[in-house]
């Protein structure tokens, strides 16, 4: 049961449970949340601003992004219009918000020149709301495929064999592990497997994996002996 | 948690009439989202500078218009 001052309800709980420093985190990290959320929650209730919204996200939230990432990469708008194959004048006019409408193939030329990839799709509102509340153009950045980190192993040779392996010729992973060689923290596993005869009996899976020394971990190869190059080679 | 917000304040007169609310009010809802979003961006970033706002008096720098387009309108 709470009181009521000034139009406000207070929950005597807040008050009178937490301590005051805690309570004044409390209330700021309330404040934030409503100042952030709820006042849009609130605005999407209308169906138009609703619409409105998912448009200003493209035309208004784009050239945002677009302008952080040419400040991350050092790159001028002459330079971007340079990789994107667009006039200077053009690419002015994208980043100055709403002047614009954005289309796929437009975007999709920006993701080629900075090199990183792009998403569309549909999405529910709440995660869009929670997108725009958490942008931030000083921080954004979308690193390019070379410094992509989700694509990076702590084992150089690893990252270097897996760039050669055609997409057609791909190793794949196998439950009878012997070597973990990346982390977790990665996002990516490469393993060493124990030898050639699970691979061939091994079902082809979409993901990848890379021998980077089959000899350090007791490969026993199947026929002919083979290297850890040779083994890659071997299961094409 | 987002990251912290400039402050951005509405001059009200004395008489309690807020300008810039009553304008944000008559906007369609294209605007007005457009609005908050530019705004919002622009409240996370560190360097306001041409072409996205403009001083409007010598010497003070923290007041000048913000621009932005919405809906084939140039709006400052």
């Amino acid at each position: 049961m709470g009181c009521t001052h000034k139009g406000k309800v207070y929950d005597p709980a807040d008050a009178l449970i937490r301590p005051i420093s805690e309570n004044l985190k409390y209330k700021m990290e309330r404040q934030e949340r409503w100042s952030m959320t709820s006042k849009l929650e609130g605005k999407l209730q209308d169906h138009a601003y609703r619409t409105a919204f998912v448009a200003s996200q493209i035309n208004v939230g784009i050239p945002f992004q677009i302008k952080a990432l040419m400040k991350t990469r050092g790159w001028t708008q002459e330079k971007l219009a340079e990789r994107t194959g667009m006039l200077q004048p053009r690419i002015s006019a994208i980043l100055r918000p709403g002047k614009v409408r954005l289309n796929i193939e437009t975007l999709r030329r920006f993701a080629e020149a900075f090199d990183c990839g792009l998403l569309v799709r549909f999405a529910p509102f709440s995660e869009l709301a929670r997108w725009s509340d958490t942008f931030n153009p000083e921080r954004f950045d979308v690193p390019a495929f070379k410094d992509d980190l989700g694509f990076q192993h702590t084992d150089g040779t690893a990252a270097d064999h897996a760039a050669r392996i055609p997409p057609q010729r791909q190793i794949h992973t196998l439950p009878s592990v012997t070597q973990t060689v990346s982390s977790q923290q990665q996002g990516i596993s490469v393993q060493a497997c124990g030898s050639v005869a699970e691979l061939a009996a091994e079902p082809r899976r979409d993901n990848v994996v890379v021998l980077p020394a089959l000899s350090a971990v007791g490969c026993a190869p199947l026929g002919a002996p083979v290297s850890a190059r040779g083994a890659t080679g071997s299961t094409r | 948690m987002p990251d912290a917000l400039k402050p951005v304040r509405c001059y009200v007169s004395l008489a309690g009439n807020n300008k810039i609310a009553d304008w944000y009010d008559n906007l369609s809802a294209q605007e007005r989202s457009d609005a908050d979003e530019f705004i919002k961006d622009m409240r996370r970033t560190k360097d306001w500078m041409l072409p996205h706002y403009r001083p409007r008096l010598k010497g003070y720098k923290a007041l000048g218009e913000l621009r932005w387009t919405s809906e084939k309108k140039s709006i400052a």
